[in-house]
């Protein structure tokens, strides 16, 4: 039998990369990123001898983590971020993969124009594979706020796409 | 291409594109709640009791002490706070909190002790502690120890450390040594006192300065870990 210390280590080997990366994709800045990762797996730690027993506590992290994000998202206003890096690695690449890289540039900078909440649903959705009710699960909402959220971000994710590639 | 498979490819590419180095600095940490090592009294006992309880509520490090890069402007004692700067800093921990309840985190509205160096204000509540600078704001949940406690935590690979711990009426002062030499003069309010400084360095002793004299007492903390002491773990991807 495995003690809860080795668990926990097991745990957040499993689990870190995953959370970090899609806090990531939230929040939009590596050390912000990093400390809402950090802080997550420090509740966890505290928590540990309760949420070991829980059968979804690969779901009870996310739930943390992506609140967490949120909260930090809500605190420091932080849309509207140009990823001007995309740029670079467009210029050294051949004709057609340039293109899909300078496509895949337009959908990162409309991702930043998203609210984070909305953000945060599409991260989980497309990044996450998560279910609508999962996502729901995980925000603490309907999954009717759910489906209206995805739908209103992908078309704004199809109009801000479009308008960004145009004007280059 | 559909949309919804250049979102999957656009996001994999950005999650992909976070540094290897992120993940390993949080792979480093040792998350694991410590247990308290109490020192020897080195003299006066009238605030043994109040130390008798002395834990450490978490303990968790990278690196080593002494990088202050991003905290700098840190004082080793308070400073008075620029103009609305504690009420600046109480408004965005107090919505923090007031969304903390989603995320498992209670707390009072009104902090019970504001502790400002420079920049940084560091705000006391009954059950959590809010820590804001230029640019950034973190709270911490689930404080509580009836001793001196402390918590070494990072920013940014940053380690530093904040300390707790009951200050009885007659305490007018409270001064914390450092392990590499630094005294830290702390902020008294509430029966209470709070510090923090820019690295993981253990306090070696504690002394109250009272009417009567300053008391002295010895703490003992585990030392902090470092990324050397755990092995990196390894990395995975499922979820």
């Amino acid at each position: 039998m495995r003690r809860p210390q080795d668990e926990f280590d097991g745990f957040v080997s499993e689990q870190c990369e995953r959370l970090l990366r899609t806090v990531y994709l939230i929040v939009r800045d590596p050390a912000t990123a990093e400390d809402v990762t950090q802080e997550t797996l420090l509740r966890l730690a505290r928590r540990w001898p309760r949420v070991r027993h829980m059968r979804h506590r690969n779901a009870y992290a996310r739930r943390i983590a992506v609140n967490l994000a949120l909260d930090e998202c809500s605190a420091r206003r932080r849309e509207g971020e140009a990823l001007e890096r995309q740029g670079a690695v467009t210029a050294g690449a051949g004709a057609e993969e340039g293109e899909r890289l300078e496509q895949r540039a337009d959908l990162i900078a409309a991702l930043g124009e998203l609210s984070p909440r909305a953000r945060a649903v599409i991260v989980l959705r497309y990044y996450g594979d998560l279910s609508e009710a999962q996502i729901a699960e995980t925000l603490g909402c309907s999954v009717g706020t759910v489906k209206t959220t995805t739908s209103r971000a992908l078309s704004k994710l199809r109009r801000q796409g479009g308008k960004i590639h145009a004007a280059r | 291409m559909q949309l919804d498979e250049q979102i999957r490819e656009a996001l994999a590419g950005e999650a992909a594109s976070l540094s290897a180095a992120s993940l390993e600095r949080l792979q480093a940490v040792d998350y694991r709640p410590r247990a308290h090592a109490p020192g020897p009294p080195i003299g006066g006992a009238l605030l043994g009791c109040a130390l008798a309880g002395a834990g450490v509520t978490l303990a968790l490090a990278l690196g080593g002490s002494g990088t202050q890069t991003a905290f700098a402007g840190w004082q080793p004692t308070p400073t008075a706070a620029a103009s609305d700067q504690t009420g600046g800093a109480e408004a965005q921990c107090a919505a923090r909190l007031d969304g903390g309840a989603k995320s498992g985190l209670g707390a009072s509205p009104a902090p019970v002790l504001a502790d400002t160096r420079g920049p940084y204000t560091l705000l006391i509540y009954e059950q959590a502690t809010c820590f804001a600078g230029p640019g950034f704001l973190t709270v911490h949940g689930e404080q509580g120890s009836s001793g001196v406690s402390i918590s070494t935590t990072a920013r940014s690979g940053q380690p530093y450390t904040i300390a707790i711990g009951p200050a009885p009426s007659e305490v007018g002062a409270v001064t914390l040594s450092l392990e590499d030499g630094t005294s830290v003069q702390a902020t008294v309010a509430s029966s209470r006192f709070a510090a923090w400084w820019p690295s993981a360095s253990r306090p070696t002793s504690v002394a109250f300065g009272t009417p009567s004299g300053t008391h002295t007492e010895a703490l003992s903390f585990p030392p902090a870990p470092t990324t050397t002491a755990k092995p990196a773990r390894a990395s995975g991807a499922s979820g």
